[in-house]
């Protein structure tokens, strides 16, 4: 393979993309249905009510926080990656990092294939989730903060 | 050494022409779904596979003819029947590396690039490993070249197989007629290969002939009852190409170097994805049997989940 198939490859998938983006454009982001349907799938073995969840969506709806009823579930962080939704469930709490940013929260799984979660959120609403994250961290132990 | 064609750098024009055809006819029909950074991840997969494999082709290749040349049985030549039956022996090699490649952590570790888009279609056909060549599938064709079938043969036929597996990345199809079904690899088939629902997990392995996983018992069918839904396990949470290309490497490093024993840290590349030694994390078939278990439990208790 020469550079020139190689600059030439390049420029075909850009312009694959970019159609494929234009015909496709991603409609809407996470809704607290869509993160709690893609929860329950992700976590089958986790029953809870679902009034009972406490989910914070950032404001984009890039990016959603869900705190499980019983606090020994610990949480899951879901994050609209393209078209389609992706979670992680953090039962043991020391092992992510969440701290304050200009716009809200970041959370850090510490996890090579899900890079920093930022969630858009109101000040008030940041404030909650770090108090109930705090507490759910001294249940499952460990430190929490940046 | 026989100088034949590499087929899949043939098709490429093709298959550009093909994904486009595809996106136009999803978008016209709704049958085909895409997304602009994943159809971007994939096909950005496709070229780096491409240009890895130039690089690292010569241990390969120069590998397989030491192993033909110091230690064939027969001599078969290059007549048409030798590569009939080298492309039915390369398809059989495949249902086992790919097997391996779902059961074993250190091949995993490069298919599961394949796996990755939670969209299924012609440019997820594409998206394939940078580091295949870092495996031992190369061991599964030796066989052929023990038996005295020249590798230039074989590596011509596995381009073939590669390209005849294309087509049927593609939820445009449904289903083809009961006879090719049964014989060969189609994209109903595949589709189950590539979904996470506990129902369908490894299965399908073929290449092109379906007859190794029903001879092998990994034949499991789609069901109309239960669509497909594409991708990992646990799906990354990220288009960018080199943590796609080497986030399985990077666990299987630090689980090694975490480690308490060298049984473990062997069993971490050789054991099957999701295996721990405290059963922290879930296998395959520990996802089956929990969904078989959630099942049947339902079944006892008619009141929904919901």
């Amino acid at each position: 393979m020469d550079l020139v198939q190689i600059g030439g490859s390049l420029i075909a998938i850009i312009v694959l993309a970019v159609i494929a983006a234009r015909l496709f454009p991603v409609k809407g982001g996470l809704t607290r249905e869509r993160v709690l349907r893609n929860v329950r799938r992700f976590c089958p073995d986790i029953e809870f009510e679902v009034v009972s969840a406490k989910v914070f969506i950032g404001t984009k709806g890039e990016a959603a926080v869900l705190l499980f009823p019983d606090p020994h579930d610990g949480v899951a962080v879901a994050t609209a990656l393209g078209d389609r939704v992706v979670v992680r469930h953090i039962e043991d709490l020391s092992t992510i990092t969440a701290s304050r940013n200009k716009s809200g929260l970041t959370v850090d799984t510490h996890d090579f294939t899900q890079p920093t979660v930022a969630l858009d959120l109101p000040e008030e609403q940041v404030s909650d989730l770090m108090a109930l994250l705090t507490t759910e961290q001294s249940i499952s132990g460990g430190p929490l903060h940046a | 050494m026989l100088d034949l064609p590499d087929p899949t750098q043939l098709a490429v024009p093709a298959f550009v022409l093909l994904v486009l055809a595809e996106i136009f006819y999803g978008w016209k029909t709704g049958r085909a779904r895409f997304e602009g950074k994943d159809t971007m991840t994939s096909l950005i997969m496709g070229l780096g596979s491409t240009v890895s494999g130039a690089l690292t082709a010569a241990l390969a290749i120069g590998f397989s003819y030491w192993v033909w040349a110091n230690f064939a049985l027969f001599d078969l030549g290059a007549a048409w029947w030798v590569f009939v039956l080298a492309f039915v022996l390369d398809d059989l090699a495949y249902y086992w590396i790919h097997r391996m490649g779902h059961r074993m952590r250190w091949m995993w570790a490069a298919h599961v690039i394949h796996h990755s888009s939670q969209h299924y279609n012609l440019s997820t056909a594409l998206r394939q490993t940078w580091t295949g060549q870092f495996t031992p599938g190369i061991l599964f064709k030796m066989p052929i070249f023990l038996l005295g079938v020249e590798p230039a043969i074989v590596f011509f036929c596995a381009g073939i197989n590669l390209i005849y597996q294309f087509w049927i990345h593609t939820e445009a199809i449904d289903k083809m007629p009961r006879w090719f079904e049964y014989l060969f690899n189609t994209p109903s088939h595949h589709r189950v290969h590539h979904a996470n629902n506990p129902r369908y997990l490894d299965a399908n392995y073929a290449g092109v002939f379906m007859v190794w996983d029903r001879m092998f018992g990994s034949f499991i069918p789609e069901e109309k009852t239960e669509p497909c839904r594409y991708g990992l396990v646990t799906d990354l949470g990220t288009f960018n190409p080199l943590r796609v290309a080497l986030h399985e490497w990077v666990g299987i490093f630090k689980d090694i170097w975490h480690a308490a024993t060298w049984r473990d840290r062997m069993l971490f590349l050789l054991a099957p994805p999701g295996w721990t030694p405290d059963g922290s994390r879930m296998t395959s078939d520990m996802i089956r049997s929990a969904w078989l278990e959630r099942n049947k439990a339902k079944s006892k208790d008619p009141t929904p989940a919901d």
